[in-house]
């Protein structure tokens, strides 16, 4: 679709809930919410966001996040958990140069909310790039645990239950975009020409659509199973640093 | 969201992106037999859900920052077929985003950080020199990412910046989901707000 189409702002004023389908009792949406059928079919293994921000309790620290399982409901809460078939990872980069420095992994041990997680390091990598094995074990967290009491090293880490801080409106963006939405695989529609964001005043000048938007995962009330480990910045080098995460698994599935 | 100052000029976007694709021959190659195979990978958001084809997701997701020619090459299609825009502002936005690591620089410090409804980190903060906020950069709890990226997409941010010339391909309608953040976080750890 070229700008001049997609700048028209035909006002296709379609219900929101049109583009909202249910899979597992689910709803499609997200950041990097459901992204391919191995994390739909693994949610627990299913990153939805990363977050690394200055500690806001201790301007010296800084705190790595990484959100998975995506749209959990109220009623999912004591059942969903991390996958223990999963190891999660933090990978920095301390010198700019695309490969992982340091590391922190974190493996469940055990199904559901009574599982326990393993955490290793931060450390240097055993080995880089796409395969991956645990590095030295720091200390061990209960999932839902928010006291973050500190581990031997010196970190605190907190892995449970959270509200998805994410916010779109993702029903427009699939309606923008079919071919994001994992549903309309493997014969996806074209982009939608006709269709603009919405929720702009009426009268606005520009002419955009004036359906009001919708944050999905606020409305909708979805959780997610944040991770989030706080660290003195010393400790990833002080400086400059790249950070991704990712979850692997033995089989590679 | 943090609004961008369209008078900002923007320190070099490109060498700040190229810095972080450098080669180290010192690093040792990935072993081809370790025990867990990586089976999702994520950095910035919403980059693979906007720019990607689906079918590729799965591809992208089981390399590494450094292997993110697909994903760099998805970014320039969808500029130039999708959004519209010129050359020079797909192929800069392309390098932006790849290698696709969250920088942050921990040598900065977060002014106001901690006090109610501040900020502790800003979204493409590193790249832009602080445009959106602040030199941490990294990526705060209640960064309008969605916004910031539809108008590095749709709207004049890179020409605001100084990185391009405005190619006056804009789309005003796609600079903005109109959708703002329904929480707000506190001063203790674990920051995030306990679910529904």
């Amino acid at each position: 679709m070229h700008k001049a189409r997609l700048a028209g702002g035909a006002a296709v004023v379609a219900a929101l809930a049109g583009a909202i389908f249910i899979y597992l009792g689910h709803p499609a949406a997200g950041s990097d919410h459901q992204d391919s059928f191995t994390v739909v079919n693994r949610p627990g293994a299913d990153i939805t966001d990363v977050f690394v921000y200055q500690a806001p309790d201790n301007a010296n620290n800084v705190v790595l996040q990484m959100d998975v399982f995506p749209l959990i409901p109220h009623a999912a809460l004591g059942t969903d958990a991390l996958d223990p078939a999963v190891l999660y990872q933090f990978k920095i980069d301390t010198n700019g140069d695309g490969v992982e420095d340091q590391v922190l992994q974190l493996r469940p041990t055990g199904a559901g909310v009574n599982q326990s997680i393993d955490v290793f390091g931060p450390s240097a990598p055993i080995v880089t790039g796409t395969a991956s094995r645990v590095v030295k074990k720091t200390g061990t967290i209960a999932f839902n645990d928010r006291a973050g009491s500190p581990l031997p090293n010196g970190i605190k880490v907190f892995v449970g239950d959270a509200k998805d801080p994410f916010f779109f409106d993702l029903a427009r963006f699939f309606q923008i975009l079919p071919d994001r939405d994992y549903q309309n695989q493997p014969n996806p529609g074209p982009p939608d020409p006709g269709i603009g964001f919405q929720g702009f005043s009426v009268g606005n000048p520009s002419g955009c659509a004036t359906t009001p938007s919708q944050d999905f995962l606020s409305s909708n009330q979805f959780n997610v199973i944040a991770i989030v480990a706080e660290m003195p910045k010393s400790m990833l080098g002080g400086g400059r640093i790249g950070v991704w995460t990712t979850t692997s698994t033995t089989s590679g599935h | 969201m943090h609004r961008i100052p369209t008078t900002f000029f923007a320190i070099a976007l490109g060498a700040l992106a190229a810095a972080g694709c450098s080669t180290n021959s010192s690093s040792p190659p990935p072993q081809q037999h370790a025990a867990y195979q990586q089976i999702e990978r994520l950095a910035r958001p919403a980059v693979k859900e906007v720019f990607e084809n689906f079918a590729n997701h799965d591809q992208t997701n089981r390399t590494t920052p450094k292997q993110d020619s697909l994903l760099q090459n998805s970014i320039v299609t969808f500029m130039e077929t999708d959004a519209g825009r010129d050359a020079a502002t797909s192929t800069a936005l392309g390098g932006i985003l790849t290698p696709d690591e969250m920088q942050a620089d921990l040598s900065k410090s977060v002014a106001g950080c901690g006090n109610p409804n501040s900020p502790c980190g800003a979204y493409l903060g590193v790249e832009t020199g602080g445009a959106t906020g602040d030199t941490f950069g990294g990526r705060w709890l209640n960064d309008d990412v969605v916004d910031i990226s539809l108008g590095a997409i749709f709207g004049n941010t890179l020409a605001a910046l100084g990185v391009v010339p405005d190619d006056h391909h804009e789309s005003p309608c796609l600079t903005t989901d109109n959708v703002g953040t329904a929480q707000t976080y506190g001063a203790t750890f674990p920051y995030v707000n306990t679910p529904y």
